[in-house]
């Protein structure tokens, strides 16, 4: 198993409203596995990911990642996860303004300890997003779709386990929206396990498992 | 393709595509350390002016023609030319007076547009068998004692040793440059008395001078005996005779260090403003632009940088623009203070001895101390401010 999530459950409050993003949630992730999330805007779906990454703590229940719970880590060995374990691709736009799109993508090899060039595999990579003449180009030049495509290489420069991809396909034409789906799609079939959301079900012949939510629970 | 960024590499990246932001905080440390610098240098070189000064006034009391009254401080101390003068019987007047040790006089003499001087430069005659004043001095930077035809020269002059000079169409050789002292006589001509007699008798001078021959002076400067009250002679010295104006070195002194007090003060005063001012203004431009970049570090954060490694970016993002502001503003200050400074040293009626290289130092990583610290209290103001977000509220979109 590669993730598991175990009766996670994440509460906010809203003025006097007290509620959860997220209750009793359950979800399991083998490698090579592409499951999407769905549900309506507000329903948690950003919520439950960003506990995946870690950057936001469960009021209670477990994740396990290769069957170690996360809460566990200290802020290193978080760092070091987020780095090399996972690849995120953050909801929205996530592109650094004053890099260019190669300079985007190396920098979780960057921060990494590891000093081998790695300019080779970006080079890869961005063949791979169809993005090789952009290399050297400032994200102001780029279309949303580009830049989503240079998030996503960004996501997998460090070989990760587990790409999240938060609402990949949104504000996306029919044809990118596609070749994103149809991109996730070969990189889970090469071993590496996808999780992505979305709040409509367009794209969901793509994944293994759909999952719907709504109001932070599973839709059974 | 170039190799691996290093933290240093996005910092400087961050700095350099932010230019406004940049360019914002650059100039407000810029304008601190200018200030600072020129403040700093400007006070330091005057308290060396006049601890200079009181070691070359040499005199207890001075004794001038009545007349002289409002330019005796000007004429010591930024070597305005004047020329007053009294009976040589006056030394004698003086050295009955009780309490007196010793006298010297002086013979001042301007001179109207030599050939060696653009302006109207004073000469100052003495007599070397009984001067204790300016002797002592000439005698430490040249090591012999002149001829009636030779004079020595204060530094700010542009004369040097060896090189001919006429006045009043009489020749001399000067003999020596002094140090520079920071007052008046950086910008005078010593002769003995005997040269001056020369002066005197020459025909040109005639012309302009108002005495035809060297049986007057111009300032008589008294030592006090051992014993005696400084205050009281002078005073016993002033009932006794009119016509004269009699005053204290030492008070001369004191109302020149009242006036740099009061620079000081103000000067004082804008530093702490100053300080204040652009701590708030790099502070709020800081937090301004930190909260703005909120979601550019949990972009970051999310592809797996440390917290160590994001400090390390703030911090030296921080450092550079500090260095550069500080340099600049140091830089620029020093290059005016360097062009103007005749004109500084000329406008102020203030003994002004410029600094050496170590005092320089000195004053240089004072500023850099005070605009480093700065930067790390704004630094330090945001690192905490940042650090109390929380983890997803770096992901809000808000720029
Ligand atoms: N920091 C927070 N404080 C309070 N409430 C929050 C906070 N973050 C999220 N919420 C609430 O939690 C609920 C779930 O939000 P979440 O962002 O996970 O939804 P989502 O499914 O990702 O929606 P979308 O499709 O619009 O991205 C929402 O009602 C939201 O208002
Ligand atoms: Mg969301």
């Amino acid at each position: 198993m590669l993730l598991a999530v175990q009766n996670v459950s994440k509460r906010y409050k809203h003025k006097d409203m007290d509620f959860f993003a997220v209750k009793d949630m359950n979800l399991t992730v083998d490698n090579g596995e592409f499951i999407a999330i769905c549900g309506p805007s507000g329903s948690g779906k950003s919520t439950l990911f960003h506990m995946i990454s870690g950057l936001l703590k469960p009021d209670s229940g477990c994740i396990n990642f290769q069957n170690q719970d996360i809460a566990n880590k200290n802020e290193l060995e978080m760092a070091q996860y987020r780095n090399a374990e996972i690849g995120y691709v953050l909801q929205g736009q996530s592109v650094l303004k004053n890099f260019t799109v190669m300079e985007n993508i190396c920098m979780p090899f960057y921060m990494s300890n590891h000093a081998n060039d790695i300019h080779n595999r970006a080079l890869e990579l961005l063949k791979k997003v169809g993005m090789e003449q952009y290399a050297n180009s400032y994200p102001d030049q780029l279309s949303g779709g580009e830049m989503r495509r240079v998030a996503i290489a960004r996501a997998l420069i460090n070989n990760p386990k587990l790409i999240i991809a938060d609402e990949p396909t949104s504000n996306l034409d029919k044809e990118n929206a596609i070749y994103i789906m149809e991109f996730l799609k070969q990189i889970s079939e090469a071993g590496i396990g996808v999780i992505i959301s979305s709040h409509d079900d367009l794209y969901q012949d793509y994944a293994d498992r759909v999952i719907t939510m709504n109001r932070g629970q599973i839709n059974e | 393709m170039k190799n691996k960024l290093t933290v240093f590499d996005i910092a400087w990246k961050n700095v350099k595509s932010r230019a406004y932001r940049t360019g914002v905080m650059t100039l407000f440390i810029f304008v601190l350390a200018a200030t600072l610098f020129t403040c700093m240098v400007m006070l330091t070189s005057m308290e060396n002016g006049i601890e200079s000064t009181s070691k070359r006034l040499g005199a207890d009391i001075v004794v001038v023609p009545a007349r002289y009254y409002s330019s005796i401080e000007n004429a010591l101390f930024t070597g305005e030319p004047c020329t007053v003068y009294f009976d040589k019987s006056w030394v004698e007047r003086l050295e009955e007076v009780e309490g007196v040790e010793s006298t010297s006089s002086q013979l001042f003499l301007a001179t109207l547009g030599a050939e060696c001087c653009e302006s109207l430069t004073q000469l100052i005659a003495f007599d070397e068998a009984d001067d204790f004043v300016v002797s002592p001095w000439i005698k430490e930077n040249t090591a012999k004692s002149m001829t009636d035809s030779e004079v020595v020269v204060g530094c700010d002059l542009g004369l040097h040793e060896g090189e001919e000079v006429t006045y009043y169409g009489v020749d001399f050789t000067v003999a020596g440059v002094l140090e520079q002292s920071g007052m008046g006589y950086d910008h005078t001509v010593f002769v003995n008395l005997d040269g001056a007699r020369r002066i005197i008798q020459s025909e040109s001078a005639k012309n302009f001078l108002t005495i035809q021959n060297d049986d007057f002076i111009s300032m008589v400067n008294l030592k006090v005996k051992d014993g005696y009250d400084i205050e009281a002679v002078s005073n016993a010295i002033a009932t006794k005779y009119e016509d004269i104006a009699v005053y204290i070195t030492s008070k001369m002194l004191g109302n020149v260090e009242k006036d740099m007090k009061g620079f000081s003060t103000y000067c004082k005063i804008l530093s702490v403003i100053l300080v204040l001012l652009s701590t708030i203004a790099v502070v709020s431009i800081f937090s301004i632009t930190i909260n703005e970049r909120k979601r550019e570090f949990g972009i970051f954060i999310l592809f797996g940088t440390s917290k160590k490694q994001l400090i390390e970016i703030i911090v030296i993002e921080a450092a550079i623009i500090t260095v550069i502001g500080t340099l600049a503003g140091i830089f620029a200050s020093g290059a005016v203070m360097l062009f103007f400074q005749n004109l500084i040293s000329a406008n102020m009626a203030i003994p002004y001895l410029e600094l050496d290289f170590v005092g320089m130092l000195v004053i240089l990583l004072k500023c850099i101390l005070i605009t480093l610290g700065m930067g790390c209290v704004s630094t330090i103001y945001s690192l905490i401010n940042l650090g109390r977000s929380n983890g997803v509220d770096l992901l809000k979109e808000g720029e």
